[in-house]
C-alpha cells in the first residue's frame, strides 16, 4: 500500500530539483553579467566602488529570488528573473552614465523589490478586490486631475507633483488604477450599455493627459483600454471604433495643441530644428548609428551628447555601447516578460485576474513600444520611461507593483 | 551600507582622476571616462604594456558580456519552450490520505492510502480522483488542492458537509499531517 506513494515521492523530488536547478543556472548567468559589466566600469574608471555596487545588486537579486522560491514557489518565477535582468542592465547603464544617480536608482530598485514582496505576501485573493470599481475610478481620475492644479513642469510636460523632498509622476500610478478599474467593470460584462461609463472615463483621462502634454502616457492609456475592452468583450468592432476615434482625436489634437504639432513635425523632419526641438532625436539616432552591430563597448560611448540619457533615451546609449545586438537582447527580454504576463492571463481562472494581467502586460508592452519606437524614429518621440531600465522612482515602483499583482495572479491557478 | 556605497562611489573617481591628471603631459582636459586609459601615454614603457594588457582584458570582457547576455536569453527561451511543450508541470510535495474508519455501507477497505495530486477531487461521481460509493457522499463532495506547498481542503457545497477535525467546514482550510477529515461518514487521516 505504501510503495506507490513512495515512487511518486521520488519522481516529484526529481521534477522539483530540475526546474530549480535550471532557475539557479539562469540566475547565475545574471550574476555573471552584472559582475562583468561592473568590472569593466571599474577597470575603466579605476572606481572599485562599482564592483561593490555590482555585488550588492547580486545579493539583492539572490535574496529576492530566495524568498519567492521558499515561500511562494507556485508563482511564475520568471517574471521576477526577467525583471531583475532588465533592472540590472538599467543600473549598469545608469552607473556608467552617472554613479550618484545609480545609487539613488538602487534605492528605488530595493524599494520596488520590497513592495513586490509585500504585495505578494499581503494582497488578498485577487478576485476579492474586484468589487471596488468606483474607488479605482476615483483614484485614477483624482491623480490625473491633481497634476492639472498642482503639477510642476519637468522636462517639457506638466505631469510631476513636487512634494518638496521628492517629486513623483501621478500619471504612472493612474495607469495601474485604470487597469484595475477596467478589469472590475469588464469582468462581468453583459450589455453594451455597461461600456458607456468606462468609455467616458478613458476619454476624460486621455484629454487630461494630452492637456498635460503627457502624450506618451496617453498612447499607453489608449493601448491598455483597447486591449482590455477587446479581451473583455471579444468584439473586434470596438477595436475598429476606438482606432477611428484615435485617428480623429489625433488629427484634432494635432491642429489644436502646438506641442503635439511640434512632436509630429520633429518626427517627420528632425533637421528642420536640429538645435532645439529636433536635438533629442538627432542625438539619439547618431548614438545608435555610432554603436553599429557590436557596439563601441561599455564605457566607450558618448552619453554626454545625448539629452535625458538616463531616463527617456537610455535605449540609445544601450544601442551605442552594447550595439544592435545588445538592443535586440533588451527587446527580446521585454518580449519574454510580456509573454509571461499573457501566459498568466491564459492560465488565470477568474475574469478579473485575466483582465488585470492582460492590462498589465499591455501596459509594459505599450510602454516599450512607445519609447523604443520614439528613440529609433519609428513613431513621434514622447517622453516616457522604459520599464525597469530607465532612471525614475515612480516608474520603478509602479512597475514592481504591477509585477507583484501579476505574480499574485500567477500563483492562484488552482484555487 | 548605502552610506558606505555613496562615499566609495564619490571618492573613487576623484582620487584616481587626480593621479591621472598629474601624469598627463598633453595638457588637455581629459574626459572623465577616458582619462583612465589615454592619460598613460606619456609614461614609462612598462606602464604602456600594462595599459595594453588592460585594453586587451576589457576588449575581451566586452564580448564575453554580450555573449553571456545571449546565453542567458537562450536558456530562458529554452525553459519557456519546454514549458509550452510540457504544459507547465508544477512542483508537488507528496502526501496522501489514509482511510481510518468507515461508517455505513461502503466497499472501501480501512487502511487504503490515496496519494494526493495537485488537484484531487473527492466524491461519488465517476470523474473524481477518489470515488467513494457511499450514499452519504455527494457527487462532487470536496477538493484538495495544492497552493504554495500546502494542501488546502475545500468543501464543494456537499449535502452532508466536510468535517475537518470534527468541525464542519465553511471556507477552504489548510490541512496538515495528522488532520482527520470526515467526508460523508468516511474518515481519512492525512499522511505527509
Amino acid at each position: 500500500m505504501f510503495t506507490p506513494v513512495k515512487v511518486v515521492d521520488g519522481e516529484n523530488k526529481m521534477e522539483k530539483s530540475r526546474s530549480y536547478i535550471e532557475e539557479k543556472r539562469i540566475l547565475r548567468l545574471i550574476y555573471a553579467i552584472t559582475l562583468i559589466a561592473f568590472l569593466i566600469i571599474a577597470l575603466y574608471n579605476k572606481d572599485w566602488g562599482a564592483v561593490l555596487f555590482g555585488v550588492f545588486l547580486i545579493v539583492l537579486a539572490w535574496y529576492s529570488h530566495f524568498i519567492i522560491n521558499k515561500f511562494f514557489p507556485d508563482g511564475d518565477k520568471y517574471l521576477l528573473v526577467l525583471s531583475i535582468f532588465l533592472s540590472d542592465i538599467g543600473l549598469i547603464m545608469i552607473y556608467r552614465i552617472k554613479p550618484i544617480l545609480a545609487v539613488k536608482q538602487l534605492t528605488w530598485f530595493s524599494l520596488g523589490i520590497g513592495i513586490f514582496m509585500l504585495i505578494v505576501i499581503l494582497l488578498p485573493d485577487i478576485e476579492s478586490i474586484a468589487k471596488f470599481k468606483y474607488v479605482y475610478m476615483a483614484v485614477a481620475l483624482c491623480l490625473l486631475v491633481l497634476t492639472q492644479f498642482f503639477g510642476s513642469d519637468i522636462g517639457g510636460s506638466k505631469n510631476w507633483i513636487d512634494l518638496g523632498f521628492t517629486s513623483f509622476q501621478p500619471s504612472e500610478f493612474a495607469k495601474v488604477f485604470i487597469i484595475l478599474y477596467l478589469a472590475s467593470v469588464l469582468c462581468n460584462y453583459n450589455t453594451k450599455k455597461e461600456l458607456v461609463i468606462p468609455g467616458i472615463v478613458i476619454m476624460v483621462s486621455l484629454i487630461l493627459l494630452v492637456m498635460q502634454k503627457d502624450l506618451g502616457t496617453a498612447i499607453i492609456f489608449f493601448g491598455i483600454s483597447v486591449a482590455m475592452v477587446y479581451v473583455g468583450t471579444s468584439d473586434a468592432r470596438y477595436v475598429l471604433m476606438s482606432m477611428l476615434l484615435f485617428f480623429i482625436g489625433g488629427i484634432g489634437s494635432f491642429f489644436a495643441f502646438s506641442h503635439v504639432r511640434v512632436r509630429v513635425n520633429m518626427w517627420l523632419n528632425p533637421w528642420s530644428d536640429p538645435n532645439h526641438y529636433g536635438y533629442q532625436i538627432i542625438q539619439s539616432l547618431y548614438a545608435i548609428s555610432s554603436g553599429g552591430f557590436l557596439g563601441t563597448g561599455l564605457c566607450l560611448g558618448h552619453p554626454n551628447y545625448i539629452p535625458a540619457v538616463s531616463t527617456d533615451l537610455i535605449f540609445s546609449i544601450i544601442c551605442e555601447e552594447l550595439g544592435l545586438l545588445g538592443g535586440f537582447a533588451i527587446i527580446i527580454t521585454y518580449f519574454l516578460l510580456i509573454y509571461r504576463g499573457f501566459r498568466t492571463a491564459i492560465y488565470a481562472e477568474g475574469a478579473f485576474s485575466k483582465l488585470t494581467s492582460v492590462g498589465i502586460s499591455t501596459m509594459i508592452g505599450a510602454q516599450v513600444f512607445v519609447i523604443i519606437g520614439g528613440v529609433i524614429k519609428l513613431i513621434p518621440l514622447t517622453g516616457i520611461t522604459m520599464p525597469f531600465i530607465s532612471y525614475g522612482g515612480s516608474s520603478m515602483i509602479i512597475n514592481f507593483i504591477s509585477l507583484g499583482i501579476l505574480q499574485k495572479i500567477s500563483e492562484s491557478y488552482t484555487a | 551600507m548605502l552610506l558606505a556605497l555613496v562615499t566609495l562611489v564619490m571618492s573613487g573617481p576623484n582620487v584616481w582622476y587626480n593621479i591621472y591628471n598629474k601624469t598627463n603631459d598633453q595638457g588637455e582636459e581629459a574626459h572623465p571616462h577616458h582619462s583612465g586609459l589615454t592619460a598613460w601615454q606619456g609614461c614609462a614603457p612598462y606602464i604602456r604594456v600594462v595599459n595594453m594588457l588592460y585594453r586587451l582584458i576589457i576588449w575581451i570582457m566586452r564580448f564575453v558580456l554580450l555573449s553571456m547576455i545571449y546565453i542567458f536569453l537562450y536558456k530562458v527561451v529554452k525553459v519557456m519552450h519546454s514549458d509550452l511543450k510540457g504544459g507547465g508541470k508544477r512542483t508537488e510535495p507528496s502526501a496522501g490520505i489514509e482511510v481510518v474508519g468507515v461508517n455505513g455501507e461502503c466497499s472501501i477497505p480501512v487502511g487504503a492510502v490515496y496519494p494526493l495530486h495537485p488537484v484531487t477531487d473527492i466524491g461519488r461521481a465517476e470523474d473524481n480522483n477518489i470515488v467513494l460509493d457511499s450514499v452519504y457522499v455527494s457527487g462532487h463532495h470536496a477538493r484538495i488542492f495544492l497552493k504554495n506547498n500546502e494542501y488546502i481542503l475545500k468543501d464543494m457545497k456537499s449535502t452532508n458537509g466536510t468535517f475537518l477535525n470534527g468541525n464542519r467546514m465553511e471556507k477552504p482550510e489548510v490541512i496538515k499531517d495528522g488532520d482527520v477529515l470526515n467526508i460523508g461518514g468516511i474518515v481519512f487521516k492525512v499522511i505527509d
